[in-house]
């Protein structure tokens, strides 16, 4: 008889107490489960999002339905310069962008709204899946409660920019729906740091392959990359640590993956001021996850040692020529070796300094740079 | 069949104790029946004592049951077989595959009880790559039969392995729990037990809500009590 309760003690040695469950995330019962769990790993925040369940039809057609046609002829004509260097695809609009983007997200929340949306594709709401991703959408009402999300969304000037500061919001999302996942799993987070490890080279390494690379970028840097980063700081200092982040965000990809802002930043030198032919459609930096993707797709080697880009997209005053100039900076002294296969490859690149300076046209002839460019300027002006 | 295997077993039996044990699962295979010398009847109602009859015939005397016992015991493959269990296998009493080793308790001519622990290794693959962990058990294993046996073996030991994958990364652990296996035996004359045996095992530590806590275990054994 003395021998039960010590047996059954052994056999529930391993249970624990569990923070996490998996439920039916559309009942209330489930919703308030779920944040109670949250708030023990994560904070006190007092949230009560909305929550809503929808067809990945309704929620694309909503989202088309908003953009205007100045919007659609703005994208069409970003899309064809981004496509002469291989960023996007020729052709593309703005509603198959939009249905490309919802096409690999399962979830959402809007902080315009305070509701999190689940894009119901006729799955069971009520396993660990659906458990996890609420979670993760959760943590995400949890920042716009506190004003975080507000605080990386302002002052985003550049794709890359964006890509930082989704890294923080993604990123500490994706990190507590992990633990989340841990808890609920009655798995032991020791190896979470390799998985991460693991998860950022993988997205690196598909990230190659990427047709429409500029515009999924956003749904494959931020989580990966900002998962790792966020841990990192709450290993230093925990929840406080990752808050206080906010109020010093990284502003460059390149610091979010390398750890450290780039030395050797393009300044005053990132985009180029056309002549009066031509005006500035993007004047942009796309950042280390983009450019070096980008690098690696044409097979280049040394692409880890591109510190900073700038893009300008030019377009003729009639419309028909479109031009776009992507400018790096190259950690010497391998800007030659860069450039060399780049050449080998067939591109129009030149050398300036420790920059290589790529140009394409749709006009179906090579175009000289200096033609075109009476100057440059930071892509901050 | 069952003329060749016994002409097998027997062309095979001064090679050694290894062919000795593949010659008797041909035998096995053949459905032999065990050869067992008659035992004295009792007399019975229906065969009158001799001294009932009043005939003078000889009185044969009959040896008690007791020492019949001790004359079955000693033909060879009946006798005592408490002694040392060494065993090889693969399965849950060997944490993969490896060894095992216990004591066999005769409870009664036809029970046997062996107490054993057991350990070896096991292959594991995650993230490409591919590695031996180390697995350990404690099991009693029980017995019926003669050559023949049902055996029934329940074990405490490493289990499976269990696997998540997180973000792409397959993360392992080792998972412990109780198995319950039942199955066939044959032991030879010379205790050599060839066994194997299926049945349920379920997965206690680490508990995980979320993994399949049942599975079918298989078990694969060849052992020799000393």
């Amino acid at each position: 008889m003395k021998r039960a309760p010590a047996f059954a003690l052994l056999f529930l040695a391993g249970c624990g107490d569990r923070l996490f469950a998996p439920c039916d995330i559309r009942t209330a019962r489930c919703q308030e489960s779920l944040t109670n769990g949250l708030r023990q790993l994560r904070n006190e925040s007092a949230i009560a999002p909305s929550v809503m369940v929808r067809s990945e039809e309704e929620v694309v057609a909503d989202s088309i339905d908003s953009t205007t046609p100045a919007e659609r002829e703005s994208f069409a004509r970003q899309n064809t310069i981004l496509s002469l260097l291989g960023l996007s695809q020729p052709g593309l609009s703005l509603d198959a962008q939009v249905q490309n983007r919802f096409d690999r997200v399962a979830a959402f929340y809007s902080s315009s709204t305070d509701a999190i949306t689940v894009i119901d594709r006729g799955q069971a709401l009520d396993g660990v899946g659906p458990a996890l991703t609420f979670t993760h959408e959760l943590v995400h009402a949890m920042q716009g409660a506190e004003g975080l999300l507000a605080l990386a969304s302002q002052d985003v000037d550049t794709t890359d920019e964006g890509l930082a500061h989704r890294a923080i919001t993604e990123g500490e999302a994706t990190f507590y729906e992990d633990l989340a996942g841990f808890d609920l799993f009655g798995w032991d987070d020791d190896e979470h740091e390799k998985a991460l490890a693991y998860y950022r080279d993988s997205t690196a390494y598909y990230a190659v392959f990427e047709d429409l690379l500029i515009y999924n970028a956003s749904i494959l840097f931020p989580y990966a990359f900002g998962a790792a980063y966020v841990r990192r700081i709450w290993e230093q200092g925990g929840q406080p640590a990752v808050v206080a982040t906010y109020d010093a965000l990284p502003s460059t990809t390149f610091g979010v993956i390398d750890g450290e802002e780039p030395s050797a930043l393009l300044g005053a030198d990132a985009i180029a001021v056309p002549t009066a032919d031509y005006t500035v459609a993007i004047a942009d930096r796309f950042g280390a996850f983009i450019v070096r993707a980008w690098c690696s797709r044409q097979d280049f080697i040394g692409c880890e040692d591109i510190q900073d880009d700038g893009f300008t997209g030019l377009v003729s005053a009639d419309g028909t020529s479109s031009i776009a100039i992507w400018r790096m900076r190259v950690r010497p002294p391998n800007a030659d070796f860069l450039l060399q296969r780049a050449r080998d490859a067939g591109f129009n690149v030149s050398l300036v300094g420790d920059d290589l300076i790529f140009v394409a046209s749709n006009t179906g002839s090579r175009v000289d740079y200096t033609t075109l460019v009476t100057g440059w300027r930071s892509n901050d002006d | 069949m069952f003329v060749g295997g016994r002409a097998l077993a027997s062309a095979l039996r001064y090679n050694g104790e290894v062919i000795w044990i593949v010659a008797c699962a041909v035998l096995a295979v053949g459905e032999e029946p065990i050869t067992q010398e008659p035992i004295a009847e009792e007399p019975t109602a229906e065969q009158p004592l001799a001294d009932e009859t009043g005939a003078e015939e000889p009185r044969v005397e009959e040896p008690p049951r007791f020492e019949l016992r001790e004359m079955e015991n000693q033909r060879p493959g009946l006798r005592d077989e408490s002694g040392f269990t060494l065993t090889v296998g693969v399965g849950p009493a060997f944490g993969g595959i490896g060894v095992s080793l216990g004591y066999t308790f005769e409870a009664t001519q036809l029970v046997h009880l062996s107490p054993y622990v057991g350990g070896g290794f096991i292959g594991v693959e995650a993230n490409d790559e591919a590695e031996l962990w180390g697995g350990a058990a404690a099991g009693l294993l029980t017995s019926v039969g003669r050559r023949h046996r049902v055996v029934l073996d329940v074990i405490f030991g490493s289990t499976a392995v269990q696997y998540l994958r997180f973000h792409g990364y397959e993360m392992t652990r080792r998972s412990w729990g109780p198995t319950a296996l039942i199955g066939y035996a044959f032991v030879t004359k010379n205790h050599f037990m060839v066994r194997g045996a299926l049945g349920p095992s379920f997965i206690a530590l680490p508990y995980s809500p979320e993994h399949d806590h049942w599975s079918l275990a298989a078990q694969l054994a060849v052992g020799k009590t000393f």
